[in-house]
Parts: structure tokens; C-alpha cells; sequence
């Protein structure tokens, strides 16, 4: 497999707070890797740098072979890069229809169109006509996944998709994975929920104050490992310096 | 029947404003600017009008357009140039650009022009008339403005809530760094929205300078007032509602002509205090749930 995304020794932050450090990461085509981490750990602020809302101070960001750490966030959207923004974040006075529409202004042609979308996640097509200021949290984040996919990503970025949702909504969610990643999209997704982790990720990192400080394939890894990465606790046999 | 008849014209002055208004309600909604120049805007859409037709032989007709295409490509180089960069420094560095525009705007009218008044005549279309009965009618010129103003509104509805550029900008007025994300440039949808309100500024401005039958160069800082009027009274985010606004502004300033000709500012902008007061959401004014 090629790989889609290659991330070397990138440092990024706000302003005078740095919040990752010689963050290295690849991610080959068609795989789904899971961000593992505590609070605060700079998972968030790794997929904004990846989608290019946040500049790094150093480092570069490599996408199927080119460079396009300059490159700010429009032109990456419209390169495939399509982020699930942490809080959602939907056009609150937009109809999700509308909400979705606007998703497809990467201009970028493939399989994903309203139809499919609607398809794909029922929840969505249910509450076309509704303004996304009243929706509820986890139709919120349906329309989320939904407007990303209307872009037709290359790469997926979902951030935080279970926060804050009942887990039977979070279900729901996670039966549309499959179908996404049948058409081609490649995903690196943010979950605290270390059993649906491992369900559903190929390959695990995990962040721990800025570093990743362990990766390796699902079935490579224990969850104690990963437990420990998670706290900080323990040797971890594969731990990355800085 | 001599106020009905008042309120009629009031009803057909609000037009005026109320296509004055919209744009200075888009850039606000959109870019959150609050444009104070919006006035001599619409002073200068008149300028370029009766400029043109007194000095090049443009006609009058004609002249709407090359004010609209003029003002609008100002729009352009005043986003592109000044505001964009004073919206990245923070809430009040674009209030004061728009500022430093309305001073500018008419002092170099009156350098070139001197502050006599440019006319603009429109011949007989001006006094010509539809004759109800009993007293009443209705001039063709006010009834060209008021049907100019629903036009323009219904365009700008249209346009909003049935095209794919017009959700956009509705989107990047809900969230201007998201959608960035799905590839959208925010800066061209700011730089295409100040276009249009810049060119609907001025048209608005060549009908009013056409009713007034000239326009002299400080008259916006009156304008100005009754647009951010208007948008308050109807309610910011609704173009109807505008429209409402313009008309209750219109009628209100019609009606305390009628009792004293001394008295439409002052009848207006009563209105415009009452509303604040009893309804400060205005007329048609919507939470972001609605």
C-alpha cells in the first residue's frame, strides 16, 4: 500500500504554547488509524494541522507524495483533505440539506452526493429539512460526517465522534464506517473509547503531552499498552523519543 | 384623505430606503461590519449617475448601470484592499476603515464637484402620475423605485436561499473558519459580497438622487442614518423584514411631513427610538433558532 499521508518531525501550537512536539506519522492508503490520548493530549490540534487550519512551526506534511505544508486549509480541502471538526461545528441557521450542499464545495468528483449520503446514514436523510440549530448532538455529528463526505475526501479526519453521545446514537454512527471506507476514503479518527478503538482501527498511536509515544497495528498491541500510553504509566516496549 | 394619501408616499418612499438597506444588512450579516459609509455610498452611486449624464451625455437610463458597475468594482478594491486586512485585526480596525471611507468620499466630492447640487433629471417621468380618485395618486417614478426594491429583494432571496454561491454565503456568515475546511476561499465570498451590496448602495443611491432631483456631497450622512434605521426596524437577517423597515420609516417620515414640514427626521427617527425601545429585535427580527 502507498502512502496517503506522511506527517516528519512537525512541532505546531497557538501562539507561545506549543502543543505537539517531532510529531512523526504515516498513514497508507485505505487505512484507518485511531487517535488515542487523554484530554489535552494535542489530538485535536494534530488533525487541525494535518488539515491545514493550523500552520506548524516546523516540520512538514506530506500528502500522496507531495508537499503541501504550504498549502493552507481551502486548498487541502479541495486536495481531499475533509476534517470533522471538533464541536462539529454545522451552519447553525443552514437546513442540513443545506448544511450538506455547502459540503460539496471542494468541487471534487466521487461516489458521494446527497443521495448516498442520505443512504449511507439514515439518521441524516430523517432530518433533511430541519435547521441544524435544532438538531441534537448526535444528529449533529451525523451531518458532521455527512457534509465532510459530500467533499469526497481522500482523507477522512474525524475528531471526537462518540463525545458527549448516548452510546446507541454512537452505534449508529460507527455502521456507517464501513460503507465510507469501502468508497476509497482513508481515516484517521479520534476516539476515547478504547473498545470501539480497537473494534474498528487498523493501526493505533497514541498522543501523550504532544508525542506520539506508541504505534503499532491493532492486533500487534495490548490494551494495557495502550492503557499505559494513555496515563503515562509504565515502559511501553515501543516508545518513540521525541 | 390627504393622510392616506401621505402614507401612500410613505409606503413608495420606503423603498428607497429599504434597497438602501439591504446591502448595509448583507455586509453586516456576512463580514459582521458595520459599514458607516454605507451613506456616501449611495451620495456617491447618485454623483457617478448625474456625472456621467451631465458630462459624457450618458443616458439617464443608462447611467444606473455604469453607477452600479463603478460602485460595485469599488466594493471590490475597498474589500480586497482595506477591509480583509482590518478584519484580521480585530472588531473595530473595519468600523474605522469604513469611517475613514465616509469622510473621504464626500470631501473629495465637494474638491471636485463643489457642494452645489448635481442634478439628475428624469424629464416628465418625475411629476407623471396614475390618478386613483378622490384625491389620490400615485407617482410612476415613486411606483418604479418601490417595484426596483422588491426586485432587488427578491433577487437577493433568490440568489441567498436558492443558489449554491448564495448558501455559501450564508454558511461563511455562520461560520467563516469552517467553511474553509470544505475548500470555500472566505475572502471571495466577502470581496463578492460587498460587490453586491456596493452596486444595490448604488443603485439606491441614483433613484434617490433622481426623486431628489440632485444630490449634493454630505447628504449621506442622512442616508446612512435612515438605512441603519431601516435595518433596525425591520430586523437584521430578514430582507423582508427590510423591506417592512423601509416602509415603516417611509410612512413614518411621510406622516409627520403632513403635520408639519419641519417634522419627518424628527417622525422617523421617533419610529426608529419606539422600536428600539418595545421590540429591539425589530419587526421581523429572528433568533439564529428561527
Amino acid at each position: 500500500m502507498s502512502t496517503l499521508l506522511r506527517v516528519d518531525s512537525v512541532d505546531a501550537g497557538y501562539g507561545d504554547f506549543q502543543a505537539l512536539f517531532g510529531i512523526d506519522l504515516e498513514v497508507a492508503e485505505g487505512e484507518l488509524l485511531a487517535l488515542v490520548g487523554a484530554n489535552g493530549a494535542g489530538k485535536s490540534t494534530l488533525l487541525k494541522t494535518i488539515a491545514g487550519a493550523l500552520k506548524p512551526f516546523r516540520g512538514t506534511i506530506g500528502l500522496a507524495g507531495e508537499d503541501v505544508t504550504a498549502e493552507p486549509d481551502i486548498r487541502r480541502a479541495r486536495k481531499g483533505v475533509c476534517l470533522v471538526p471538533e464541536g462539529r461545528r454545522l451552519f447553525p441557521s443552514l437546513t442540513v440539506e443545506e448544511n450538506l450542499q455547502v459540503g460539496a464545495a471542494t468541487g471534487r468528483k466521487g461516489p458521494w452526493n446527497l443521495a448516498k449520503v442520505y443512504e449511507a446514514i439514515p439518521l441524516v436523510a430523517d432530518r433533511r429539512a430541519r435547521k441544524a440549530a435544532r438538531l441534537s448532538g448526535g444528529e449533529q455529528q451525523a451531518v458532521a460526517i455527512g457534509r465532510a463526505l459530500m467533499g469526497n475526501p481522500r482523507l477522512l479526519l474525524l475528531d471526537e465522534v462518540s463525545l458527549g453521545l448516548a452510546p446507541l446514537v454512537v452505534d449508529q454512527l460507527y455502521t456507517a464506517l464501513p460503507g465510507i471506507r469501502a468508497e476509497g476514503a482513508t481515516v484517521i479518527l479520534v476516539e476515547q473509547d478504547l473498545n470501539r478503538t480497537f473494534a474498528v482501527a487498523d493501526r493505533i498511536a497514541c498522543v501523550l503531552e504532544g508525542r506520539i509515544v506508541l504505534t503499532g497495528t491493532t492486533a500487534g498491541l495490548t490494551r494495557d499498552q495502550v492503557t499505559a500510553a494513555y496515563f503515562g504509566t509504565g515502559a511501553f516496549p515501543e516508545v518513540k523519543t521525541p | 384623505m390627504t393622510w392616506l394619501n401621505a402614507i401612500l408616499q410613505g409606503v413608495l418612499l420606503g423603498g428607497i430606503f429599504a434597497m438602501a438597506a439591504a446591502g448595509l444588512s448583507l455586509v453586516f450579516g456576512v463580514m459582521r461590519i458595520a459599514n458607516l459609509a454605507h451613506g456616501d455610498l449611495m451620495i456617491l452611486g447618485g454623483y457617478v449617475a448625474s456625472v456621467t449624464a451631465a458630462h459624457y451625455g450618458v443616458p439617464v437610463p443608462v447611467t444606473i448601470v455604469v453607477s452600479m458597475i463603478a460602485v460595485g468594482g469599488l466594493g471590490y478594491l475597498v474589500q480586497r484592499s482595506m477591509l480583509d486586512r482590518a478584519m484580521g485585526l480585530g472588531e473595530l480596525a473595519p468600523m474605522l476603515v469604513t469611517f475613514g471611507v465616509s469622510v473621504i468620499i464626500p470631501n473629495v466630492l465637494v474638491q471636485l464637484f463643489s457642494s452645489d447640487a448635481q442634478p439628475l433629471p428624469i424629464g416628465s417621468l418625475g411629476t407623471a402620475s396614475i390618478d386613483l380618485g378622490g384625491g389620490l395618486a400615485i407617482g410612476w417614478f415613486p411606483l418604479i423605485t418601490v417595484a426596483a426594491a422588491v426586485a432587488v429583494l427578491s433577487s437577493l432571496h433568490l440568489f441567498l436561499y436558492g443558489t449554491q454561491p448564495g448558501r455559501i454565503v450564508r454558511a461563511t456568515s455562520d461560520d467563516r473558519a469552517v467553511v474553509r475546511l470544505m475548500g470555500v476561499d472566505n475572502r471571495r465570498v466577502y470581496a463578492l459580497t460587498s460587490v453586491i451590496a456596493f452596486a444595490t448602495v448604488a443603485l439606491a443611491g441614483v433613484l434617490y438622487t433622481m426623486r431628489q432631483g440632485g444630490v449634493t456631497p454630505f447628504e449621506g450622512q442622512l442616508t446612512v442614518l435612515f438605512a441603519f434605521e431601516t435595518v433596525i426596524i425591520g430586523g437584521l437577517g430578514s430582507l423582508w423584514g427590510t423591506l417592512a423597515g423601509g416602509v415603516v420609516l417611509g410612512v413614518a417620515q411621510s406622516v409627520g411631513a403632513q403635520i408639519s414640514p419641519d417634522l419627518p427626521l424628527l417622525a422617523g427617527h421617533v419610529v426608529f427610538l419606539l422600536v428600539l425601545v418595545f421590540r429591539p429585535q425589530g419587526l421581523f427580527g429572528r433568533s439564529v433558532l428561527a
